[in-house]
């Protein structure tokens, strides 16, 4: 036989055991790794609700701005409990990144920033900032949000960017909210 | 060779990373900690030893051996892309901190030159005992330089030594001694290059001492 064709089926020979290999591994380990992957989700979710253990988690994979939805959901009658929104909008020098937690009486439980891509000094501290939307209705975001202010923040130009980040955020939460417990309370 | 030199090797005279400088991109990105250098030490030890294994009773099989040759360099390939994924599932499941913390640079394992360069250079040549004596003596020669890197970074930058998971060491006692603050230029890419040429400086000066001590012997002789 060609000694070149021998030498590729060795090589394909190789391969299909290399495949049964790994699918081996992978059946021993998948499980282990969505564990692993669902339990740092409720670590980080924990901020916000620290009973989480009592709730089922559904992740809903979504794409655009809103990212990613978490519904916390009733264990035996499987009604939304809470709904954590993981959101991002164009801020200063780039994106703000947020966790946005609804109760299922509309009101904002809590945020947190994870994360933004903007520049040190105020972005790094952006953590630290209360807007004040905790326990607030998010329908009435737009009247009760409170912005920014201080002399070394809104005359550098950070202040109005961020703003507009945190607003977009809790912009798009409020369009969507409604929806995501069912379409009313 | 025998055994013994086989395994010592790796360690100073033909390490891979201080005196072939074979796999700097992962050495030098991974070492901002010392756990990390730990977790990177162990992926390339499994890796290595086993495909220098695997590689080694392929190539010393006569028959076999004929025939992988024309092909041997994507049978590496596919032997050492196969360890470097389990081993990269095996990391995810049972120690996830340290995979998310090494991130991409596990996988970039199956491009590292240690790897390929001993699977050619050694194991295909080699018996499999040879070739495994080599590839532990290798890995723990990487591992070794990668912890020296770290351990110096680590206390130069943050003041601590992360040893694994919470096991962490307060260095800062000696920026509180000198009245300092700890150099954060060590934990980032700048002070990856520093320590490494410092580190590289130390073994050329150490290997040129040697080797002027022993050209003087033999002039006296």
């Amino acid at each position: 036989m060609n000694k070149g064709l021998i030498s590729g089926l060795v090589l394909l020979c190789l391969g299909v055991v290399c495949g049964v290999l790994l699918a081996t591994v992978n059946h021993f380990t998948a499980g282990i790794i969505h564990e692993n992957a669902i339990k740092e989700k409720r670590e980080m979710l924990r901020q916000f609700y620290p009973d989480i253990d009592s709730y089922d988690l559904d992740e809903i994979e979504l794409e655009g701005d809103i990212n990613s939805l978490y519904l916390l959901k009733d264990k035996t009658t499987h009604d939304v409990y809470a709904a954590i929104y993981g959101v991002s909008a164009i801020a200063y020098k780039g994106r703000v990144n947020m966790l946005i937690a609804i109760d299922a009486d509309f009101t904002v439980r809590d945020y947190a920033f994870v994360g933004n891509s903007g520049t040190e000094g105020l972005g790094l501290t952006l953590a630290d900032l209360d807007f004040g939307m905790t326990g607030v209705l998010i329908s009435d975001w737009a009247t009760e949000f409170d912005a920014l202010s201080g002399v070394t923040v809104t005359s550098i130009g950070y202040g109005p960017a961020y703003d507009g980040g945190v607003r977009r955020c809790f912009e798009l939460v409020a369009g969507r909210v409604v929806a995501d417990f069912g379409g009313g309370n | 060779m025998n055994q013994k030199e086989n395994f010592l090797k790796g360690f100073v005279k033909e390490n891979p990373l201080l005196v072939s400088m074979l796999g700097m991109c992962p050495s030098l990105a991974v070492t901002t900690r010392l756990e990390n250098a730990i977790g990177m030490g162990i992926a390339v030890l499994f890796v290595l030893v086993l495909s220098n294994l695997l590689i080694s009773l392929i190539m010393s099989h006569q028959k076999l051996g004929e025939w992988v040759k024309p092909v041997r360099i994507p049978v590496y390939i596919v032997v050492i892309a196969t360890l470097v994924t389990m081993v990269d599932m095996l990391m995810n499941a049972f120690i996830p901190d340290i995979h998310k913390s090494l991130g991409m640079f596990i996988p970039l394992i199956v491009v590292n030159c240690i790897i390929l360069g001993r699977a050619e250079a050694f194991a295909s040549e080699n018996k499999p005992l040879d070739s495994v004596v080599d590839g532990v003596s290798m890995a723990l020669g990487f591992t070794f330089a990668i912890v020296v890197i770290s351990i110096i970074r680590e206390v130069l930058g943050n003041g601590t030594i992360t040893v694994w998971g919470d096991v962490v060491l307060n260095m800062r006692f000696i920026f509180d001694f000198l009245n300092i603050q700890p150099i954060d230029m060590f934990v980032k890419p700048v002070g990856a290059f520093l320590t490494f040429g410092f580190l590289l400086a130390g073994v050329a000066a150490i290997t040129n001492h040697r080797a002027s001590k022993k050209v003087g012997k033999v002039a006296k002789s």
